[in-house]
């Protein structure tokens, strides 16, 4: 035991912690103390913030079983409702449950605490998330009079705006109306994220209670707020509830224009593909059918590859009445059918889930009654443990300095050990100093090649813009000046076509968003509008700037990389990853294409030379590695110095 | 009458505006700048419900006066007027508060559409602007996940890694330089949230991805 508690220590002074966290849970063996309960439930807390569960569970065990010797019943109640609180995170309901009501009675002595209110609250969310709404709000509202006694007004509030949830999921929308503005009493005006919650909250009780007009004005707040203070989460919401009051009042151009603004700042694809459904419903009641059975087809592959099958299911629903809308009954019956067999799917998963249930609430009393039979056992060992402690101090004093005299023996030898690296590092430095002076010679080379490509670029465009844009030009003047109507139209037609042409050459010369944004937005810019059959994910680590003289090469780089991915790999999916360090930028393109076996033989015709001579350009290096069928990867190594 | 001011730097493009409006009957230019500076002096003098902007503008970000005019007058509705199509224009500019994004090839059919439907307080968006904000919202989800996605290169580095195999060791087995191979390591520590090897072997079992 003794010698797990000295690797623990020692762990911790190397900074180990998850080893440290392992080997200190034996602290057990400390004698009991006043705040021995106090210290488990820290560790307990530990644990949760570093996300493992388990261990706080356990440490929580521990405080429980220590307030029980030291009767802190306070304690006691405390953990076990840090325990419920655990087991809810975990969806775990029942056991949540079984915690709670113990915690309960080691509160029940004080009605007035605000313990026993916190106590209320927690049983208030587990009957909440098992659905069992008025059992809900009887403990919402037990909680929320004492705390509005005590005047805690984060507390008081949050649970109004709870009740006034619960109320809305129980179809009691007058209801949660009141409580929604109860909740409102107790918002601090500086607090605008609560402010702007409550007012959707109330919009959309109000609407619920067909109360259009208000609803109307508190979206409007919502969107007012969201100015100030953006909550892109809310702000989509509430743009969705004025689309719907906009559809119910029959103004569907309306309603699909604010989804549309509702889609540009979805926060997450769960708004997305729900904005998406709505948006294609909207457009099919506005008399848009294609654009209806696009925007519907795409939300329902959506939400398809997202696994959301409660949307999906609305989805289908939204293209049945669509397509029956316009006469398109062979759909509509396609769509139905869908719509049964995914709906018949999910009534058996909830069957299956209620046996689940059942055989949780079974595990739920086992485990409660094992935990009664393990804490009579701990206590017995740990009164043993107590007595054999104190022939054991001795022994640890010794213990200690040995320790000491090991840690210190184990900081000199880094110490040594570093000083022999930096000797080494240096001599490698000197016979690398050779290499280099070898290297840059070819970079010179490499140089002329891009600028020599610059000049080509150059006598290209110029030859585009005068060929190209002059031709189109002069036959659109030629068109205009011949006044009859119909050519007046061809000729508006090509000078549209000049304008898109002229945006083309001028966006290939240097894309606006790289200059103004950056390199990142710029590449996402890229990225964002590639084919739907592509996957394209981007990955950015580091600081977001990049040095304005490099941007434009890195982003031609991408450029290039990505088209190949492409056009030549037939790629599915396509990752660019970006990495900035104190070592410079490291550029990953990476595609799950056809790949190809002779690096050397395919380079040339892919424009990777082009490439190439960049990074050398940038004193940077590149590889690449590709096999037929399984892909190809290409890594860019640039330094970020200052070039000149 | 819809009173329009135009502020863009191109003379052409002002003359062109003030004789495509010469077809609508409800609406009229009634001043127009060059500059961003003289746009600001002239406002200040005259009342008009909508403001044509451009974004390239010489002596200010199209973006930045945008939200300044809008914050000294909130009631001016301001549609972008422009030849730039990338989604992080029309997403900076809506975000800046401009209630409209047309492009300067825009028809006159559509410019009146656009200018009628935001004196109305709506938000007008052409339908490429729209298709190209739908495009850019289904990749949305790519950008950095909670869960980031490796590299074939950092997966051996990993796998190596988690076989305890020390950073020669795996420059041995995968025939590159040391150095690279602790780059790989210091990269996979940022990427897991990991601060040493500890915590990235830890991290990889809990995300998954050994």
């Amino acid at each position: 035991m003794k010698r797990l508690l000295l690797l623990g220590v020692i762990f911790a002074w190397t900074g180990l912690v998850a080893q440290s966290e392992d080997s200190l849970r034996h602290l057990t063996s400390l004698p009991l103390q006043e705040n021995s309960a106090e210290w488990w439930s820290d560790l307990g807390y530990v644990h949760e913030q570093k996300a493992s569960q388990d261990s706080a569970l356990q440490a929580y065990n521990r405080c429980i079983i220590c307030a029980e010797q030291l009767g802190q019943s306070l304690w006691q109640g405390k953990c076990l409702r840090y325990q419920a609180m655990l087991y809810l995170q975990q969806n775990r309901y029942d056991l949540a449950l079984v915690q709670m009501e113990a915690a309960m009675q080691h509160f029940a002595l004080d009605t007035t605490s605000q313990e026993w209110a916190k106590g209320q609250s927690t049983l208030g969310e587990i009957y909440y998330y098992q659905g069992r709404f008025q059992l809900a709000i009887q403990h919402f509202i037990r909680a929320a009079g004492q705390f509005e006694r005590a005047q805690d007004s984060l507390r008081a509030g949050v649970i109004f705006g709870n009740i006034g949830a619960l109320f809305m999921e129980a179809d009691q929308a007058g209801q949660a109306l009141a409580y929604h503005r109860k909740n409102l009493l107790w918002i601090p005006h500086s607090d605008t994220a609560r402010l702007i919650h409550v007012s959707y909250n109330i919009g959309s009780s109000l609407e619920a209670l067909d109360s259009l007009g208000p609803a109307e004005r508190w979206y409007q707040r919502v969107l007012d707020l969201c100015a100030i203070f953006p909550m892109p989460r809310e702000n989509s919401y509430a743009l969705m509830g004025m689309a719907g009051i906009a559809s119910l009042r029959k103004q569907h151009a309306l309603a699909s224009r604010l989804i549309t603004q509702s889609i540009a700042i979805a926060p997450d694809s769960f708004i997305y593909s729900v904005n998406l459904v709505r948006l294609g419903y909207y457009e099919g009641l506005n008399g848009n059918q294609a654009a209806a059975y696009r925007h519907l087809d795409a939300a329902q592959a959506l939400n398809q590859r997202l696994g959301q099958q409660g949307e999906l299911l609305e989805a289908l629903d939204y293209h049945r009445e669509i397509a029956a809308k316009y006469g398109d009954y062979a759909k509509a019956y396609e769509l139905q059918q869908q719509h049964r067999l995914l709906a018949d799917s999910l009534g058996i998963q909830n069957l299956q889930r209620e046996i689940k249930a059942l055989e949780l609430q079974y595990e739920a009393t086992k485990k409660s009654e094992e935990n009664l039979r393990l804490r009579a056992e701990k206590a017995e060992s740990d009164l043993q443990l107590s007595q054999a402690q104190s022939t054991v101090r001795n022994r640890t004093i010794f213990l200690a300095l040995l320790l000491m005299l090991l840690v210190g023996g184990f900081i000199f030898f880094r110490k040594y050990s570093q000083d022999q690296r930096k000797l080494a590092q240096q001599a490698a430095f000197f016979s690398e100093q050779k290499v280099q002076r070898m290297a840059q010679a070819q970079r010179l080379l490499a140089a002329e090649a891009v600028l020599e490509g610059q000049e080509k670029e150059r006598v290209r465009l110029a030859r585009e813009l005068h060929d190209g844009l002059g031709g189109m030009l002069a036959s659109a003047k030629n068109l205009l000046n011949s006044a009859d109507s119909a050519a007046k139209e061809e000729g508006q037609a090509a000078l549209e076509a000049v304008g898109q042409e002229l945006r083309r050459v001028s966006h290939d010369l240097m894309p606006g968003a790289l200059a103004r944004f950056g390199l990142k937005v710029a590449l996402e810019d890229l990225l964002s509008q590639s084919p739907q059959s592509l996957q394209v994910q981007m990955q950015w680590y580091g600081p977001k700037r990049v040095p304005a003289e490099m941007q434009s090469n890195i982003f031609r780089i991408v450029q290039e990389l990505y088209a190949n991915a492409l056009k030549h790999a037939q790629a599915e999916n396509v990752l660019v990853q970006i990495m900035l360090d104190e070592k410079g930028l490291h550029l990953t393109v990476e595609d799950d294409g056809k790949g190809f076996e002779d690096t050397n033989k395919q380079q040339k015709g892919m424009g990777l030379d082009n490439v190439q001579a960049r990074v050398a350009y940038l004193d940077g290096s590149f590889d690449i590695q590709s096999q037929t069928g399984e892909g190809t990867t290409i890594y860019v190594q640039l330094p970020l110095k200052k070039h000149d | 009458m819809i009173k329009l001011f135009v502020i863009d730097d191109h003379p052409l493009v002002i003359q062109g505006i003030q004789a495509m409006l010469s077809e609508a009957e409800d609406m009229e230019v009634v001043g127009s700048a060059q500059s961003a500076a003289e746009g600001r002096a002239l406002l200040a003098q005259q009342e008009i419900d909508i403001l044509i902007l451009d974004i390239n503008l010489p002596d200010n970000d199209g973006l930045k006066l945008c939200a300044s005019l809008l914050t000294k007058y909130p009631a001016l509705k301001i549609i972008a007027l422009t030849t730039y199509e990338e989604v992080s224009f029309v997403r900076a500019m809506l975000k800046a508060g401009a209630k409209g994004y047309l492009f300067k090839t825009t028809a006159s059919k559509e410019f009146f559409a656009a200018i009628r439907t935001v004196m109305q307080g709506e938000t007008y968006l052409s339908a490429d602007v729209n298709q190209k904000l739908i495009a850019s919202a289904l990749h949305q989800t790519a950008s950095n996940s909670f869960i980031p996605k490796l590299t074939r290169r950092e997966k051996e580095v990993l796998k190596l890694i988690m076989a305890e195999h020390t950073n020669q060791e795996i420059a041995a087995l995968l025939s590159i330089a040391v150095s690279t191979v602790e780059t790989h390591r210091t990269h996979l520590c940022e990427k897991l949230g990991a601060r040493n090897t500890a915590g990235l072997v830890k991290n990889a079992i809990q995300m998954g991805l050994a």
